[in-house]
């Protein structure tokens, strides 16, 4: 009972609340009439007497200091956002010196049919190798590229961009970190290719890990094939070395969200040429 | 992050917006239970100063931001009456009386807070808060409930109590 009565007049004073008048009230609860009416009086008495209006003055001051505050703290954030960007930008280890190379060897050798006494078909061919050098310093201690189909476009083919045109030198997936190869060079792989005059490189980059203070992290690839172009020889009987000096400087970068991206920059340098082994 | 960021934006935005409706409603709450205008007025500023170093912590779960807000103003006169406690009572008696420009019903009207003043006294400080909670706060028992750690049904018969309490009070007061 003393229950629904408080409910009832919490109803009542909700309702005086949002501006209804007391009789009005009374009349929803004439039953509880009489014992409601002296204590929402004294509602209107706490309302009319203890409402004070608060000064303009000290309502407009305290609504300066707030947003004074407000540009505060949002010039605290800019100036932190600032302080990150610049700490990320200049830590060394983000920026760490890497330089490797790949070096991509053409072999190239023909191989002439003398089996027969007659005129015999003459055949031409090279190897191709690929080799990796050179390596950064600082707080990167391993830069793991794991690379795939590697193949050369012949000048003078149709098609550079789908399978026509393309030769594949390496087939095999190989691994090899950039780091370790500071002032050698890693072969990846060599094959036989036709003489000739090529123009372009291309590879699968499969997966490109880098390790920074002791911790590998998986880098993001900017593209899965990185191409080069620039030309080259494959001369019968030589071989045509091709060096690719990756510029780690610019290859790895640091972003502000903690994420490495593998943007391959890449010189082409094409080296001469040795014997081919003769078969 | 940026999520983050754009969340911490609309609850300060919020909060400013928050300022014009609620300010004059915590200044009375927190007059209701200081007894003091011009202190009322700043802790009531004080009040959007401490909820905006606290937005990262305000969490919307049932409790709406004004609500929040006067949770916030309890703990400062909570502080507030410990301070003065320390110091000298506080009087009732020294509010200042309402801005009206006829000198008669300005002292009618200082006379009328004086001898609330008085009768609010007598209330215990729960009664006191409740008072000031639901009518000049203008918080819903749920609301206010929330506030104080009580049940709706709790404050409910608080409210009861305080209201017949103030209503013996004020008869005495103005029977003097």
């Amino acid at each position: 009972m003393t229950g629904d009565f408080d409910q009832i007049l919490d109803d009542c004073i909700q309702r005086m609340n949002e501006g209804q008048g007391l009789e009005e009230c009374l009349k929803l609860y004439p039953e509880f009439a009489q014992e409601l009416k002296p204590l929402l009086t004294a509602v209107d008495e706490l309302r009319d007497r203890g409402g004070f209006i608060p000064s303009q003055a000290s309502k407009a001051r305290g609504k300066e200091r707030l947003s004074r505050a407000m540009a505060e703290l949002e010039r605290k954030r800019q100036e932190s956002r600032a302080r990150l960007s610049r700490r990320l930008f200049w830590r060394p280890k983000v920026w760490v010196p890497v330089a490797a190379a790949l070096i991509v060897a053409i072999i190239g050798y023909s191989l002439w049919a003398v089996l027969t006494p007659t005129e015999a078909p003459v055949s031409y061919a090279g190897i191709l190798e690929i080799r990796v050098t050179d390596a950064p310093t600082n707080d990167v201690s391993a830069i793991n590229v794991t690379v795939g189909d590697i193949e050369v476009h012949k000048a003078g083919e149709e098609s550079d961009t789908d399978g026509a045109g393309w030769l594949t030198v390496i087939e095999e997936s190989k691994t090899f970190d950039l780091l370790k190869l500071r002032g050698v060079e890693e072969i990846l792989g060599s094959n036989e290719v036709d003489v000739g005059h090529y123009t372009q490189i291309r590879m699968d980059v499969i997966e490109v890990t880098v390790t920074v203070d002791g911790k590998p992290q998986s880098a993001e690839l900017s593209s899965g094939k990185l191409r080069l172009v620039g030309s080259f020889e494959v001369e019968r009987d030589k071989t045509t070395v091709l060096t690719l000096d990756f510029d780690a400087d610019k290859s790895l970068v640091f972003t502000g969200m903690g994420k490495i991206i593998f943007k391959p920059v890449v010189k082409l340098i094409v080296t001469k040429v040795t014997e081919a082994p003769t078969p | 992050m940026a999520e983050k960021e754009a969340e911490r934006k609309r609850r300060e935005k919020t909060l400013a917006s928050l300022y014009d409706v609620y300010y004059d409603k915590i200044a009375r709450y927190i007059f209701v239970r200081i007894g003091d205008q011009q202190e009322a007025e700043d802790l009531a500023s004080e009040v959007f100063l401490k909820a905006l170093g606290a937005l990262d912590s305000y969490q919307e779960r049932g409790l709406p931001m004004q609500a929040w807000l006067f949770k916030i103003a309890h703990n400062l006169v909570v502080d507030h009456l410990r301070k003065m406690s320390k110091r000298k009572a506080v009087s009732l008696d020294e509010v200042k009386a309402f801005d009206k420009a006829n000198l008669e019903e300005v002292a009618e009207s200082r006379l009328q807070v004086e001898r609330l003043g008085s009768a609010l006294k007598r209330l215990s400080p729960a009664q006191r808060e409740v008072l000031g909670l639901r009518f000049f706060g203008g918080l819903t028992s749920i609301e206010a409930g929330r506030i104080l750690g009580k049940s709706p049904g709790a404050v409910r018969e608080m409210q009861r109590l305080a209201l017949r309490s103030l209503r013996k009070a004020l008869g005495e007061e103005n029977r003097k």
